[in-house]
């Protein structure tokens, strides 16, 4: 069984953060989840520096991004992953309450790979939650770890 | 080709002559020696002859001297002094014939001492015989000493003869080396100038050939062309026509070379051309000289002439092409321009780039200027802002007008403008307009022009802005158009208001449907939290007012959700087509998935016409009235659902219904139906919000139809909606 490559989940909203984390856990997901409360830091984490210098972790298997987010928003975040050529394969999931048009227009056009609408009823977004983790985290494949710095 | 074709002939032919040349000279030469031989052979022979001779007289003399001293004959005397004398001739000569040759003059010089001691011995024994008689001569002769000499000169002689010969030989063998010398240059520069020849003949040859082709290529074009190709001289006659003369005018070649080419030119055009044809006599060329030509037919043809004089050989050489088309057409732009400056309003013509490139008259007459100064020009740079109003608008309001039709390449109508015109002294004078701008399309759908159409308003203004009394009913509608004039101006930027709030609005709703979502998902979410941590300690009640929070949550979730696509409803763009009602309601029914197998629905569903309309937003109107239909239906056995259309009261439109046998309403309170987030029944009758109806409402209004409902309670209920027939459908709303 190869090594559990850790979720990161980029949201600032504390509360969410806790259900998110707790849908995750009650789907009996065995992965690391790391929690980032801003754009910064979820890029910090993926680029590992700032405060995650020196991180010898395996990049995350999906990013569950929250768009509205202090310092650096979602959309930014997603920019710069896919124009990175390191991180451009890692799977993102956009993980928001908007349903509007012109967010979804824009995540798509950055290359977001799914959209989902957080539902205000918890057991639906209980469920939503697990399925996305069951499926990115463990039904997906990825492609090849590239070696940092290489 | 490094030589040309003639200096190719000249070589050949010098190569030739040389050739000949050399053979003939080589003749020559081999001739000479052979001359030169045959004279050796003959001076062989003479010598020889001679040598012989010699040998011969003085053995005569041996012999004649031996028959005196036997007989004593006096004959014998004679006839040995005649050999004598004859053997010194053949001396002498053989002397002269060897006089070339150092060798054969000194072995014949040799010779004379022995025929003089011949002569001497001889004589002595002739003087012996006659002083001591025969006997005793006889006795000397019998020492043989006159033999031995004659022997010796024998040898010598024969000697001289082999030199002789082999000189001959040697001569002879020169000779013929010479003559095989000769034949062998000969015979190879024979065949170097052959093969000289021949290949200076191959190439000539060649370039004949290509030189025929080419001249055949050209005949080629000459008869293939369509355009006209002809040679005619000074004296006013055509020399040579290509076919196309004939293919283009009707007549044969002959015809038109039969008289002098004047003939066919149309009288007006033929002082033209005479003086043409004097300028090309003088060597001058022409280039797109243009004249009619007649045809068969007894119609003329515009052609377009390129011609060469050749002076010296008086012939003009010229190409003409057929341009009556293009003269039609030019005739055509002429008349299609004087027309539309003869139109009687004022109107421009721009280009998208705000050029004038056309004005009718009445509009120069009513900006007090001339054509001239208004074509080509940059539009805003001829009709500039009168520069004392600081508060003009006309060039702005105008350049935005034009930008719209650009963009959107639709007719724009502005609003009044206050415009003021230039005076010729340079003064402004204070006018007002009604522009309309309106868009004309090239051929690659792009707009091509502007027609910039205004109506001179100013009176009507001035009217308006007069107070007073109005007397006459003309004046008082001149009062009401002015009026209108007027309000579209203040339309016009009450649209523009519109416009923000619009987007305001629209920014609103972005941020309540984000921001408002957040909370409401927390509280459902802890609640359920809580309720799981709690499990075993929360009671009955607890868990009951836990619940009632979470599903507080979720129903405000979707109201907010319902009030945000009712909002977007009102404001978003409609996009008219022609839709198909009947696949329309066809997609509704099979995507609602309604038909439950428990409990079918009896559908009844007529043909439905075709309506203009926005096919998503007629969507949303079927999807809520079937999905109405349905849920109120939930409770009876058997639920029928009708759809189709009925006449229309008011012409113009079409009536749509929808009847259901459910839960039915009461027709008091029919008036809340179609309000917002009203409801006839409770939430635990029927789940919604209330929104569906007032959407369906707000559809229908907005293309400009209406909607109505009859119901009674338990007996199901109809539901109506017109729309307009679609010829009668605005084209925006």
């Amino acid at each position: 069984m190869p090594t559990l490559r850790p979720i990161l989940l980029a949201e600032d909203n504390p509360n969410d953060v806790e259900l998110i984390v707790t849908a995750l856990k009650e789907a009996r997901l065995a992965n690391e989840i790391v929690i980032a409360n801003d754009g910064a830091q979820a890029l910090d984490f993926l680029y590992r520096r700032g405060d995650h210098a020196g991180r010898t972790t395996a990049q995350p298997a999906v990013i569950l991004l929250d768009l509205k987010m202090p310092k650096v928003d979602g959309g930014e975040v997603l920019r710069q992953i896919r124009s990175d050529p390191n991180l451009k394969e890692l799977p993102v999931v956009v993980l928001t309450s908007s349903r509007e048009e012109s967010d979804l227009l824009q995540s798509y056009e950055h290359g977001v790979n799914a959209y989902v609408v957080k539902p205000v009823d918890f057991e639906e977004f209980t469920s939503a939650v697990a399925k996305l983790g069951f499926f990115w985290a463990l039904l997906n494949e990825l492609p090849p770890e590239k070696v940092p710095g290489v | 080709m490094f030589f040309s074709l003639e200096r190719k002939i000249v070589l050949a032919f010098g190569i030739t002559l040389a050739a000949l040349g050399i053979m003939v000279g080589g003749a020559w030469f081999s001739l000479t020696r052979f001359h030169s031989t045959f004279e050796w052979v003959d001076h062989t022979h003479k010598v020889l002859y001679e040598l012989e001779a010699l040998l011969n007289r003085i053995q005569g003399v041996q012999i004649e001297s031996q028959r005196y001293l036997i007989s004593g004959d006096p004959a014998c005397l004679d006839r040995w002094t005649r050999n004598r004398g004859l053997a010194h001739e053949s001396f002498e000569r053989l002397s002269s014939l060897t006089a070339d040759n150092p060798a054969q003059t000194e072995r014949v010089r040799q010779m004379l001492p022995l025929i003089e001691q011949t002569e001497t011995l001889t004589r002595e024994r002739h003087e012996l015989r006659q002083q001591a008689g025969g006997q005793a001569a006889m006795a000397e002769a019998s020492r043989g000493r006159v033999r031995t000499v004659v022997d010796d000169l024998t040898t010598r002689v024969q000697a001289a003869e082999n030199d002789e010969r082999a000189l001959l030989a040697s001569r002879t063998a020169v000779a013929q080396r010479a003559a095989t010398l000769t034949l062998t240059l000969t015979i190879l520069s024979s065949l170097l100038a052959a093969s000289l020849a021949g290949i200076g003949l191959f190439l000539a040859i060649r370039d004949l050939n290509a030189r025929h082709k080419a001249e055949a290529e050209l005949d080629r074009f000459f008869t293939l062309t369509h355009d006209l190709l002809c040679i005619a001289d000074f004296s006013g006659h055509f020399t040579r026509l290509n076919p196309a003369w004939t293919e283009t005018f009707g007549f044969a070649t002959e015809e038109l070379m039969a008289k002098p080419y004047l003939d066919f030119v149309h009288p007006d055009d033929r002082e033209r051309t005479q003086a043409q044809a004097a300028r090309q006599a003088q060597g001058l060329e022409a280039t797109s000289f243009e004249n009619r030509y007649l045809c068969k037919d007894g119609t003329y043809r515009w052609l377009q002439w390129n011609a060469r004089p050749v002076v010296p050989d008086r012939v003009i050489f010229a190409t003409a092409r057929d341009v009556t088309d293009r003269k039609r057409v030019e005739q055509i732009h002429l008349q299609f321009r004087s027309l539309f400056e003869s139109l009687p309003g004022l109107y421009l013509v721009l280009t998208p780039r705000f050029k004038i490139v056309a004005v009718s008259d009445a509009y120069v007459k009513s900006a007090m200027t001339t054509r001239a100064a208004l074509l080509e020009q940059d539009l805003f740079e001829a009709f500039p802002d009168n520069p004392d109003d600081s508060a003009a608008t006309g060039v702005v309001n105008l350049r935005a007008s034009l930008e719209r039709v650009l963009e959107t390449g639709a007719t724009d109508t502005m609003a009044v403008q206050k415009y003021d015109v230039r005076r010729p002294d340079g003064t402004y004078e204070e006018r007002f307009w009604s522009p309309i701008n309106s868009p004309v399309f090239g051929a690659d759908r792009q707009v091509e022009y502007i027609i910039h159409r205004v109506e001179d308003v100013t009176d009507f203004v001035r009217q308006k802005t007069r107070e007073g009394a109005v007397p006459d009913l003309q004046s008082r509608l001149n009062l009401m158009e002015a009026e209108i004039f007027k309000n579209s101006h203040q339309l016009q930027a009450a649209n523009q208001q519109l416009q923000a709030v619009n987007g305001e609005l629209e920014a609103f709703s972005y941020s309540v449907s984000h921001d408002l979502r957040a909370p409401l998902r927390h509280i459902d979410g802890f609640a359920n939290l809580l309720t799981k941590h709690a499990a075993g300690s929360f009671d009955e009640k607890s868990r009951r007012y836990v619940e009632v929070i979470s599903e507080a949550a979720r129903k405000m979730g979707r109201l907010i959700d319902d009030l945000l696509s009712f909002s977007r409803m009102g404001r978003v763009q409609m996009k008219h087509s022609l839709v198909d009602q009947n696949d329309l309601v066809a997609s509704v029914i099979r995507d609602g998935r309604f038909d439950r197998p428990e409990r079918p629905i009896e559908w009844h569903i007529a043909p439905l016409p075709t309506v203009s309309g926005d096919a998503a937003l007629l969507r949303q109107v079927w999807s809520n009235l079937i999905g109405n239909a349905v849920k109120y239906s939930g409770r009876v056995p058997a639920p029928r659902i009708e759809i189709g259309t009925q006449p229309a009261a008011t012409p113009g439109e079409q009536v749509f219904f929808i009847r259901d046998n459910g839960a039915g309403f009461d027709m008091r309170y029919v008036e809340k139906l179609f309000g917002v987030f009203q409801r006839l029944h409770s939430e635990a009758e029927f789940e919604g919000t209330g929104i569906g109806l007032a959407n369906v409402r707000r559809i229908v209004t907005r293309h400009r139809g209406r909607v109505w409902a009859e119901g009674s309670p338990e007996a199901g209920a109809v539901f109506y909606f017109s729309l307009p027939v679609p010829d009668h459908a605005p084209a925006n709303s």
